[in-house]
């Protein structure tokens, strides 16, 4: 008999965040990672929101959604809200392999294109993330870094290398 | 030097000169920032004296980077000089240093480093 375990909406999300920040931590160098980041105001939320080169860097922010009940167009868009440099939708419990269409990952000036992280359990139970659409680097102005510093200073990461 | 990192055996002395070599540039990316000049050293020593009188003279009280750094270089003279090789151990070790002294550079020189 094989027994399937079930996990709570909550901690399937919450496994899908942190395999997310593994992702992100290993292509960055020594990112802050914050999880359910008041970006860029308090009222705002991003789901994962890395930092590159210890808060100095460039913004990495991800979207994470259920691929089963994914509407796409409304993520999207909130998604090109989001001040980042670089911008994902993550995609988990996503059994029909449902996507975005390519053409609505783009940014209305073509400078910038949503990346897709798809997030899959192995048959042991291992979760793994892997970029299946390469994000390409939004246009963001320097005055992005003064808010960046705040954002920082404010609010403790989920995540940082130790100096 | 992360992703290298995974497999430590195989990659050993890559993974260890990349964590060294990364700190040297990253160094060099705050002097020259700073000063305007890059320094060539015969002995890679006199880097991190350099790099504590650059901590001086821009008025940043938080030495532990400049100690990562030093410990780094010191494993360089090691493995190019007393042709000793490194073991897994210290190659964690370096690859750990360098991902510190990175955080340290980032954290103090924020203006220097930031579009590097």
């Amino acid at each position: 008999m094989v027994y399937k375990l079930t996990l709570s909406p909550e901690q399937q999300y919450g496994r899908a965040k942190n395999v997310i920040a593994d992702l992100l931590s290993r292509q960055l160098i020594v990112p802050k990672v914050f999880f359910e980041a008041h970006w860029p105001g308090r009222r705002d939320r991003v789901d994962v929101l890395a930092v590159d080169r210890s808060g100095s860097g460039e913004l990495h922010a991800v979207e994470v959604r259920r691929g089963r009940d994914l509407k796409a167009a409304d993520v999207i868009e909130r998604l090109m809200q989001v001040p980042a440099h670089f911008k994902y939708l993550a995609l988990f419990d996503n059994p029909k392999n449902l996507r975005p269409h390519s053409r609505i990952l783009y940014s209305p000036d073509g400078i910038g294109r949503i990346g897709i992280i798809e997030v899959r359990e192995d048959t042991l139970g291992n979760l793994n993330a892997r970029i299946s659409v390469l994000p390409e680097r939004f246009k963001l102005d320097s005055s992005v870094y003064k808010m960046v510093d705040r954002f920082t200073a404010n609010y403790a990461a989920v995540r940082e290398v130790r100096p | 030097m992360k992703l290298l990192s995974d497999d430590v055996p195989s990659y050993r002395s890559g993974v260890g000169l990349l964590a060294i070599h990364s700190a040297i540039s990253l160094n060099d990316a705050i002097t020259v920032g700073l000063t305007g000049k890059r320094k060539i050293y015969q002995d890679h020593t006199h880097a991190a004296r350099e790099l504590g009188r650059v901590c001086s003279s821009a008025g940043v009280p938080d030495r532990k980077g400049v100690g990562h750094f030093k410990w780094l270089l010191g494993q360089k003279n090691a493995v190019a000089y007393e042709h000793r090789e490194f073991d897994d151990k210290s190659v964690r070790l370096a690859v750990e240093k360098a991902e510190r002294f990175n955080v340290w550079a980032y954290d103090q020189f924020k203006e220097i480093l930031r579009g590097v």
